[in-house]
């Protein structure tokens, strides 16, 4: 059997911009490919970019991303009432249709040579 | 009478309720956050941007030096010729090479095929290399302000 090259991304919210600085030299810079990558929370949302080799867009989703276009704040009493969270992750929930939706990308991403697997909590 | 009054009052809360889970429903959540980018300058750029951050990060003498550089860099027209430029410049040789190659990582996925058959014209090497030198500048500009992490 071939030997093959997996990436595993590791989960941590904000700490995805160093994994992104990290991915950026490993396929920019050392031209490394994968054969698999896999990814847990913030390390989900940074796979399918690298799965589908779009870096620049990794780079632009960390460098930009403010914790407001995550999840925003539940302060009022019904929500707390009538949610199972008190925060609302809405915001991430677009972003990621931004970001992923379109289907020119997710085309690529499912012509890519590159496996993916992705573990993530129900939003 | 007593049974009455409860029964409205119970009605009465049964409506603020439902008025509360309609506006809950409705609630919109403004369009923020990045869009996503597109085009093969937007891209190649935002690789730059982070390469010359990276390569020039606690290292003033040659941010200095690039900043010294820049207006005879601005005199090039070709990819070409703004490389070499650099690349005459010893403690910016690195840099120069870097940045070919996120050129080159960009120019070579099949979606640029467009930029990619075209990529001598002189129109595009014109765009292409303000856009490269714009952003030298606006990564300078990041590091004086402290922008680029430790």
């Amino acid at each position: 059997m071939a030997n093959k090259r997996a990436l595993v991304l590791s989960g941590g919210g904000a700490k995805g911009a160093f994994t992104a600085g990290v991915v950026k030299y490993l396929m920019v810079e050392l031209n490394l490919q994968f054969d698999l990558v896999v990814g847990t929370s913030t390390g989900a949302l940074i796979a399918p970019l690298v799965a589908s080799q779009d870096i620049a867009n990794l780079v632009h989703f960390y460098e930009n991303v403010e914790q407001q276009d995550i999840l925003k704040d539940r302060p009022d009493l019904l929500a707390f009432l009538f949610s199972d969270a008190l925060n609302d992750t809405k915001p991430l929930e677009r972003l990621i249709t931004k970001f992923f939706g379109d289907r020119r990308r997710y085309e690529k991403l499912i012509r890519s040579l590159t496996e993916m697997f992705v573990t993530v909590v129900n939003m | 009478m007593h049974l009455r009054t409860s029964n409205i009052a119970i009605l009465r809360t049964g409506i603020v309720i439902m008025i509360a889970c309609i506006l809950a429903a409705c609630e919109t959540t403004p369009d923020v956050g990045p869009e996503p980018l597109g085009g093969f300058n937007e891209k190649v750029t935002t690789l730059v941007t982070t390469t010359v951050r990276g390569r020039l990060r606690e290292n003033l003498p040659k941010q200095k030096l690039l900043e010294a550089q820049l207006p005879s860099l601005e005199k090039t027209l070709t990819m070409n010729q703004l490389m070499d430029e650099l690349k005459g410049i010893d403690p910016l040789k690195d840099l120069a090479y870097l940045i070919e190659t996120d050129i080159m990582f960009e120019l070579q996925k099949p979606e640029h095929h467009r930029e990619r058959t075209s990529f001598n014209n002189p129109e595009i090497q014109r765009e292409l290399v303000s856009a490269i030198l714009a952003v030298m500048k606006r990564a300078l500009d990041q590091l004086k302000g402290g922008k680029g992490g430790k």
